[in-house]
């Protein structure tokens, strides 16, 4: 027992209102929606070996970014170069940074000319250049900055910001939000600079350790929870409107309920649990594929979010926490590992989403307790064109809801965003205002949900009516390959695109749309439901009851697929039939 | 004599404080809380005070309730209908799409009030603009409410889109309804808040709709009550804005009685700014498992959203925020090995080891009482028996023994630590909002505020601690502070330059006409009531808004642009810039109406000789910081205005207890407050 760990709370406190006063900063003055209302940042502080000791995080995507850019950049900075008032901007994707957008700022924090730690924080903008399109390679996706001054002695380096402002297309949302992310930076400094005095620099450097050991202990022993093992975990990735430079990774599988699927890329782990250590294993991934590639560092946020989701939900963490989780990368020129000059726009979605599906699926075998089934996977819906008077342009951007993964002792929730993502819906009423859009309908999907002992969540249908011509892009993940269900439990519905054109055309299913389309047409997006737990004839009938009674599912569908006989009037339960039918299908 | 009472109804104790008008004398009582009939609680408590003629003089009787919020979290409301437009049955079921927690699979999202085979669509349909798409089909309205009837409904939330631009609908459906159902409570969206984002509207009127009955039943058998104890006067209802409103009206928009305690706090806060010429103030109301805290410059700011049970609530409301740190919150060693205080709490039952109630966990209390901060033979003025050895064994068997350290360190420790936690909460509220704690003054309060504020003070650089009278009855006192409170909000989105003098003024017109029609019930006429007006407002692509005071009469366009300027300013003050070039959207228009209550006046004392020696109780040796000091214990209630009182020392009473550090001064100013002066 140290005593140290008696007070090291009172620190930890301090450490976290600092990195809380960053982010609250940061969030209250930028420009951009994308910060202030999505809060799509985060801040962090370091010891001078870059150890990233707390960390204020309000998206999953930052987790495996932050620990580890400011390490590769003191590998290319030294820090005999660093001056009080510096402050570095970096995005590069090839150096532990995310997509281009995602643009981060550190800073030195020096006490009587001593350096003592760092601050730092990401911050993703509204644009950083590039194609609006496809990309193939890097230099499509916009620009690309390698770790430099933007401030030198706390004067702002107009050249590079100049530079910086003509390459984006939005420069007033970009500077505003870049001088935003100063004063953030600036804050953490006055913060940490005021805990140095209170405690002295001398406590202060010598109590960072025992708050990384902190860390490390909680994960540990969280992970000590788990019973030692090996398990194995394989999905897909399907590929549909994006074309790649590199086809030839892709993939045909069979499948058992769907027969031959083509362009499959592997998302593979293989994960072992020894004592307090935990190693992920990506080796047997598919290869590079442009647009979809990630990034290590997005690679170690997917699997950082997953094995914390599942491990130690509610723990806050820093570089400590991550010292028992070894991911090994995989050899070659892997679609997890993207290197000069793969293309890596897409990333936080897919690849994330789906290492984050293979983690929990393979941790699934060794601790059924904590895990969940598949959750949905969040479609993209993007309208363009121009408003009724020729006024102006709009631009629509929607991710939506689905089904959530049933668990061993509960159902998955209905309509909600998955993994990566937790943004909100836009407003009907603010939509039918801002843009020249009606929505005709908003509700969850019955019988869409995974079956199961426990079942998974619905999914939802969003029906939006263009009142002019416009162009629509809509895609949805898992079109094909269903939200796995677990231990007996069903899969989840399969999410799909439709559109009725004016003439009353209809398509429905699809994994994608891009196409213009005329004013009157209505798109249909249709999400997953998450998969279920165990076999859906194991489900509580009353439960079956509760569903049939709320409209989840249908009298056709209780008797079917859970074995449950209903009468459609009362919603009665027939509890003699019901068993006898059970046994029935048990035997099946 | 005549009398103003306020009654709080807490976890625990149900609190009364009666402000004698004639006097100015305060006079405080508590009475456990029944948790089964509150309105036992208020009668009980009403009985306990003997004052001659009491029930006979009462003129006013304001109370303060969690009977909605109780009703809300134990899921207890009325079996509720929700109509909806065509196509948005799931409304409440989708919310706005996010997922509770970030990693947690097992958060859920919360539980619609109104179950999905209660919950109706209607194929109707009107416009952002306010245009009539589609009219009701009265059959279908019809066909709907016999299906509601087979169900036995007692309440009804309505809920199309776009109502706040035109209420047409919801006002027909209401007029079909009540004629089939006269007696189910119907709420429409429209007059409960009129305000556009479908889901946030929807959630506050089925929340209303859900709750309303149940205050209703409340109510009338407090009358009942009352009537027994031969009270005259209507009791008023505190709301969560920080107003009152008569229990008739507070039945209709029962959604604004939740949080309302709180709000008593955050009153007393700034009558004592007011009082003493002290503009910024921080209130810390520290209680048995959590603390309230709210910002005071001058006046609270009020937020108009809040979410409880995480739905959203959108109803104006004193901004506080809560953390979970109070008396009863354990002291525990995490898997990481360190310590740590809170969230959970021992709450009153089995409350903390020194109860003797069974609790085995140590709490702050109990740490404050190993360390001789609070006197085991005067808890509750000696009425309640408390055992320092149990708090002994507890600290050293569950923290002492595993960093193997002495008891005395190890309560200490455990104090360092919620006081972190409560640092914590403070920097949210004043570092985070740009604005630096150290030039603020601390009013402490709840029964456990004046045991922490003077270590909170120094940590956070604050110079100067206001303990009032009786800190553990802060909230009913504050609810004596409040004025008659009614607010309105309609919804009309129109840029800036597209909109006139004319259109704004109608707006506001028919929001005063209905808050004067409304205070006219409460017995004020027209020339008395204050009349506040406001406008929510964004840049064009911003998704939220700031609300700017409308302080002028809007007649030409000059009148536009000042507002506008007043925009860019707030804009500027909250987030640091203006935006060039950038045109501005009104969004809500706000009015609320404030009929005064006859001034509250506690009368200043003459202020007497510095020496505190007849207030002096003993001696006691107390831990301050890292050393045991034997030090004067002074009694309260007999300090005379005047007096001083150097630390170390700590003054005891009824249900508080401060603590004076050294270094420090506490003078007793001539309304009686402690006013503690910090050396830092």
């Amino acid at each position: 027992m140290n005593i140290e760990n008696l007070r090291l709370n009172v620190i930890i406190n301090a450490l976290r209102s600092i990195t809380e006063e960053m982010g609250a900063s940061l969030i209250r003055t930028a420009y951009s929606t994308n910060i202030k209302d999505r809060k799509d940042c985060s801040c962090a502080i370091y010891n001078l070996d870059g150890n990233m000791i707390a960390q204020g995080e309000f998206m999953p995507v930052h987790l495996g970014v932050m620990p580890f850019a400011l390490k590769e950049i003191i590998k290319t900075i030294s820090l005999q170069d660093l001056q009080e008032g510096d402050i570095i901007i970096d995005n590069d994707p090839y150096r532990m940074g995310s997509h281009l957008w995602d643009v981060m700022l550190f800073a030195p924090v020096f006490y009587n000319n001593k350096l003592i730690a760092f601050v730092g924080n990401i911050a993703h903008h509204v644009d950083i250049g590039g194609t609006s399109g496809v990309s193939f390679e890097i230099f499509e996706e916009g620009l690309r900055i390698p770790p430099i001054k933007l401030m030198k002695k706390g004067i702002i380096q107009k050249d590079i910001l100049d530079l910086i402002l003509a390459n984006v297309r939005t420069p007033r949302d970009v500077k505003g939000d870049l001088m935003a992310q100063i004063g953030s930076i600036n804050r953490g400094i006055r913060g940490i600079k005021e805990l140095a005095e209170k405690l002295g620099v001398k406590r202060f450097i010598e109590v960072i350790p025992y708050i990384l050991n902190y860390s490390e202990k909680l994960m540990r022993e969280s992970i000590k929870e788990i019973p030692d093992g090996e398990a194995k975990f394989t999905d897909f990735i399907k590929v549909e409107a994006i074309p790649s430079l590199f086809t030839g990774q892709l993939e045909e599988t069979k499948l058992e309920k769907f027969g031959r699927i083509k362009n499959l890329i592997r998302i593979q782990v293989k994960i072992k649990k020894q004592d307090s250590d935990i190693f992920v294993d990506f080796n047997g991934s598919g290869g590079r594929y442009d647009g979809i590639n990630a990034p290590w560092s997005i690679t170690l946020s997917a699997t950082y979010y997953a094995i914390k989701a599942v491990i130690a939900p509610r723990t806050p963490t820093n570089s400590g926490s991550y010292r028992c989780i070894h991911v090994i990368k995989p050899k070659g020129n892997s679609i997890l590992n993207a290197v000069f000059p793969a293309a890596v726009k897409g990333c936080t979605s897919n690849p994330a989403q789906r290492i984050a599906d293979v983690i929990i699926g393979a941790l699934s075998k060794l601790v059924p307790k904590k895990a969940s089934a598949c959750h949905q996977d969040w479609p993209v819906l993007m309208i363009k064109g121009i408003v009724p008077d020729g006024s102006r342009y709009f631009s629509f951007i929607e991710t939506y809801a689905g089904g959530l993964g049933a668990k061993y002792n509960e159902d998955g929730i209905d309509a909600a965003q998955s993994h990566m993502s937790n943004t909100r819906n836009a407003p009907i009423e603010a939509i039918e205002m801002e843009y020249p859009l009606k929505v005709e309908k908003y509700a969850l999907i019955q019988d869409s949900e995974g079956a199961g002992k426990y079942r998974g969540g619905l999914g939802i249908v969003r029906c939006i009516k263009l009142l002019v011509n416009a162009h629509v892009f809509a895609r949805v993940e898992r079109n094909k390959l269903k939200p796995y269900g677990l231990y007996g439990g069903l899969e989840g519905r399969r999410a799909g695109v439709g559109i009725i054109t004016p003439d009353g055309k209809k398509n429905k299913g699809l994994p994608f749309v891009i196409q213009i389309l005329k004013r009157n047409s209505k798109i249909f997006i249709e999400t997953n439901g998450g998969g279920g737990w165990g076999s859906p004839i194991e489900r509580d009938p009353d439960k079956v009851k509760r569903d049939v009674m709320n409209g989840f599912i249908s009298v056709e569908r209780a008797l079917n697929i859970y074995g449950v006989i209903i009468n459609p009037e009362t919603f009665e339960v027939d509890y003699e039939k019901t068993k006898s039918l059970r046994e029935k299908l048990k035997k099946n | 004599m005549s009398y103003r009472v306020g009654i709080d109804v807490g976890g625990t104790f149900t609190d009364i404080t009666i402000l004698n008008e004639n006097t100015g004398e305060i006079i405080v009582n508590k009475t456990p809380t029944i948790p089964k009939d509150q309105s036992l609680s208020v009668f009980n408590v009403l009985n306990s005070i003997k004052e001659k003629d009491f029930f006979k003089n009462i003129v006013y009787i304001i109370h303060g309730t969690t009977v909605a919020t109780n009703a809300l979290l134990e899921r207890k409301g009325a079996k509720t209908a929700f109509i909806t437009t065509k196509g948005f049955k799931d409304l409440l079921y989708i919310q706005r799409q996010t997922r509770p927690h970030m990693y947690d699979f097992w958060a859920k999202k919360p539980e619609p009030v109104v179950p999905r085979y209660l919950t109706f669509e209607i194929n109707e349909r009107t416009l952002y603009t306010g245009e009539i798409e589609r009219e009701l089909d009265e059959n279908e309205v019809k066909m709907t409410i016999e299906k509601i009837k087979e169900h036995k409904i007692e309440s009804i939330a309505v809920c199309f889109l776009h109502s706040y631009a035109n209420p047409h609908n919801e006002l027909k459906l209401y007029e079909i309804a009540k004629k089939e159902l006269p007696n189910v409570h119907i709420s429409l969206s429209s007059e409960i808040l009129p305000e556009y984002r479908e889901y946030e509207r929807a959630s506050t009127v089925s929340i209303n709709a859900y709750l309303a009955p149940t205050i209703e039943k409340y109510l009338k058998k407090l009358e009942l009550r009352k009537a027994q104890l031969g009270i005259k006067p209507e009791i008023h209802i505190m709301q969560s804005n920080g107003g009152i409103i008569s229990a008739k009206q507070a039945w209709e928009q029962s959604v604004r009685t939740i949080f309302s305690g709180p709000a008593g706090g955050a009153l007393l806060g700034t009558y004592i700014s007011k009082q003493l010429g002290i503009d910024k103030i921080i209130t810390l109301d520290m209680g048995g498992t959590s603390t309230d805290l709210c910002l005071i410059i001058k006046t609270p700011r009020i937020v108009n959203e809040a979410e409880i049970d995480g739905f959203p609530i959108r109803i104006p409301m004193i901004d506080i925020h809560t953390i979970g740190a109070g008396g009863g919150s354990i002291a525990w060693i995490d898997k990481g090995g360190i310590l740590q205080v809170g969230p959970h709490s021992a709450g009153s039952y089995p409350g903390p080891v020194c109860y003797q109630r069974g609790g085995k966990e140590p709490t702050s209390t109990d740490a404050n009482l190993v360390l001789g901060r609070i006197n085991p033979d005067y808890f509750l003025g000696g009425e309640m028996k408390i055992n320092k050895n149990l708090a002994i064994m507890s600290i050293k068997e569950r923290i002492s023994s595993y960093f193997k350290i002495d008891v005395l360190t190890a309560s200490n420790a455990i104090l360092d630590i919620i006081n972190s936690n409560m640092i914590r909460g403070i920097k949210v509220i004043s570092v985070e909002k740009g604005l630096d704690p150290g030039e603020f003054a601390l009013v402490a309060f709840g029964g456990a505020g004046p045991l922490h504020a003077a270590s909170l003070a120094r940590e956070l650089k604050i110079k100067k601690i206001i303990i009032p009278p009786n800190p553990a009855n802060a909230s009913a006192l504050g609810f004596l502070l409040a004025d008659i409170r009614v607010d309105y909000v309609n919804t009309y989105i129109k840029n800036q330059k597209n909109l006139t003098p004319n259109e704004i003024n109608q707006i506001f017109n028919k929001l005063k006409n209905k808050a004067i029609e409304t205070l006219k019930k409460e017995g004020f006429n027209e020339q008395e009531i204050l009349i506040f007006k406001s406008i929510d407002m964004r840049y064009t692509g911003q998704s939220f808004e700031l609300n700017v005071p409308i302080n002028i009469d809007i007649v030409n366009r000059e009148d536009f642009d000042f507002i506008a300027n007043q925009f860019e300013e707030i804009h500027e003050n909250t987030y640091g810039y203006r935006m060039e070039n950038e045109e501005i959207i009104f969004v809500n228009f706000r009015l609320n109406a404030i009929g005064k209550m006859p001034e509250f006046k506690i009368k200043p004392l003459k202020l007497e000789d510095s020496n505190p020696i007849h207030a002096l109780k003993g001696k006691r040796e107390v831990f301050f910081e890292n050393q045991t000091i034997l030090c004067n214990i002074y009694q309260r209630e007999k300090l005379k205005a005047g007096n001083e009182i150097e630390g170390p020392a700590v003054i005891e009473e009824y249900a508080s207890t401060t603590i004076i550090p050294e270094f420090s001064i506490a003078k007793i100013d001539k309304f009686k407050n402690i006013i503690l002066k910090i050396q830092e």
